[in-house]
């Protein structure tokens, strides 16, 4: 299998106070989202909402008691999935793919923020994208999503 | 962690470039219409502030939060990328802040508290003119200057005269203002008026009214152009507000011209849990 990995972030404050592209309809992460409760799974694409601030991915994951939970995961803008090339016809309903994200704090069953993706099948086998939050300044300093 | 070069170059080329407040390129003429005028046509400034870049190990990031740090990452693989900031201090520190009458600070922190909520452009409403900032793309024309925006609510346009002409006095207020422009020497002044006020100017809260007036100022020189902003309002500031300006470079990769823009929903606002933000 080939194996292929990109990493793209999005430095949203960054955006804010550098680029001619604003980037400012998102919310924090940290008040929806919890990085302590990580989740992964395997699942069947079902949907995609290609919306700004934030992509939505639906998912069918199989469940230990033989049913099908639904899953539904928030993802960064669809500049960021422009820009690190991952396009929406890659997820055509019926691709396969292993996830990685961070369940909601509110406690909502099934709904988590994608922290990366792994394609298990369709032309993009094998190919991995990870979607963070943040990134390095000039001086390949962090910036994060606090930074003006 | 290292990070590929190529990958910086990357890097570079998204983020970095659109905020140095470039050295006019000496040997770089600036271009002139028929009228003498300078051309302030043309792609300006990055695509977004996204970027890609690849590294040789995993990594992972704190996300700053309001609620109490926890060092904990998912997978225990810290990195130099782990960001331990925080963002409210971060605001607090920041010093040109809008010159709000003092019997007003409680609203402003107020809204600056429950921006996830109640921040406009978090609900895909337009961010409107100054907060969206300088034009993505300008096209110039005789007597008239075109400016384009891309912002994740939505891609807008603004068609300016530069004929001297006055304000309107018959126009419903709206989020861009009436425009009219002028040139004074070699800087072109843009004068807004006509705001309503679901804009803020900025996500710590800065809400406005509709007496809101702004002055941009676009100053060519070579492959840079200078964008600053001063904003008035007497019904909710003691003084102008002078914002900090920017120089933007051109832009001429076609890989970053302007795209038609993904439909804007919040679809998620009912899960928010606490008052963090940007």
């Amino acid at each position: 299998m080939r194996l292929r990995t990109f990493y793209f972030s999005f430095a949203i404050a960054g955006a804010l106070a550098l680029a001619a592209f604003p980037v400012f309809a998102h919310h924090s992460f940290t008040a929806e989202f919890d990085v302590e409760k990580p989740v992964t799974f395997t699942g069947t694409v079902t949907g995609l909402e290609y919306y700004n601030p934030h992509v939505q991915v639906y998912l069918d994951v199989a469940a230990e008691d033989g049913k099908i939970d639904k899953w539904h995961l928030e993802s960064g803008p669809p500049n960021q999935w422009q820009r690190g090339g991952l396009r929406k016809a890659m997820l055509a309903p019926g691709t396969m793919v292993k996830i990685r994200a961070y369940r909601a704090k509110d406690g909502t069953q099934n709904f988590a923020f994608l922290r990366d993706l792994t394609f298990l099948s369709g032309p993009q086998n094998g190919t991995h994208f990870e979607l963070w939050i943040g990134g390095l300044d000039e001086q390949g300093r962090p910036i994060y999503p606090g930074q003006k | 962690m290292r990070v590929q070069s190529v990958a910086l170059g990357i890097l570079f080329a998204a983020v970095c470039c659109a905020q140095q407040p470039a050295a006019p390129p000496a040997n770089k003429p600036t271009p002139r219409t028929e009228d003498g005028h300078p051309d302030l046509s043309g792609r300006w400034g990055g695509a977004g502030g996204f970027f890609a870049f690849k590294d040789d190990e995993g990594t992972h990031i704190y996300l700053p939060s309001r609620e109490a740090p926890k060092d904990k990452d998912p997978d225990g693989k810290l990195r130099r990328y782990y960001l331990q900031v925080d963002g409210d201090k971060q605001r607090a520190a920041n010093p040109n802040k809008p010159p709000y009458k003092p019997d007003l600070l409680a609203k402003v922190r107020q809204l600056d508290r429950d921006e996830n909520k109640l921040d406009p452009v978090v609900q895909c409403h337009p961010p409107g003119v100054p907060r969206m900032g300088p034009p993505a793309r300008i096209v110039q024309s005789k007597g008239w200057i075109v400016f384009m925006y891309v912002t994740e609510p939505g891609n807008f346009s603004r068609l300016i005269p530069t004929d001297g002409r006055p304000h309107r006095t018959d126009l419903d207020t709206s989020y861009n203002g009436d425009s009219v422009a002028r040139w004074e020497g070699d800087t072109l002044v843009v004068d807004d008026t006509g705001f309503n006020d679901d804009t803020w100017l900025g996500s710590d809260g800065w809400y406005h009214s509709e007496a809101m007036h702004v002055v941009e100022r676009f100053t060519r020189e070579g492959d840079t152009l200078r964008y600053e902003v001063t904003v008035e309002d007497p019904e909710v500031f003691t003084q102008p507000w002078v914002r900090p300006g920017r120089t933007l470079r051109l832009n001429t990769n076609p890989k970053d011209e302007i795209s038609d823009a993904p439909y804007c929903h919040a679809v998620d606002a009912d899960h928010i849990v606490n008052h963090d933000h940007f």
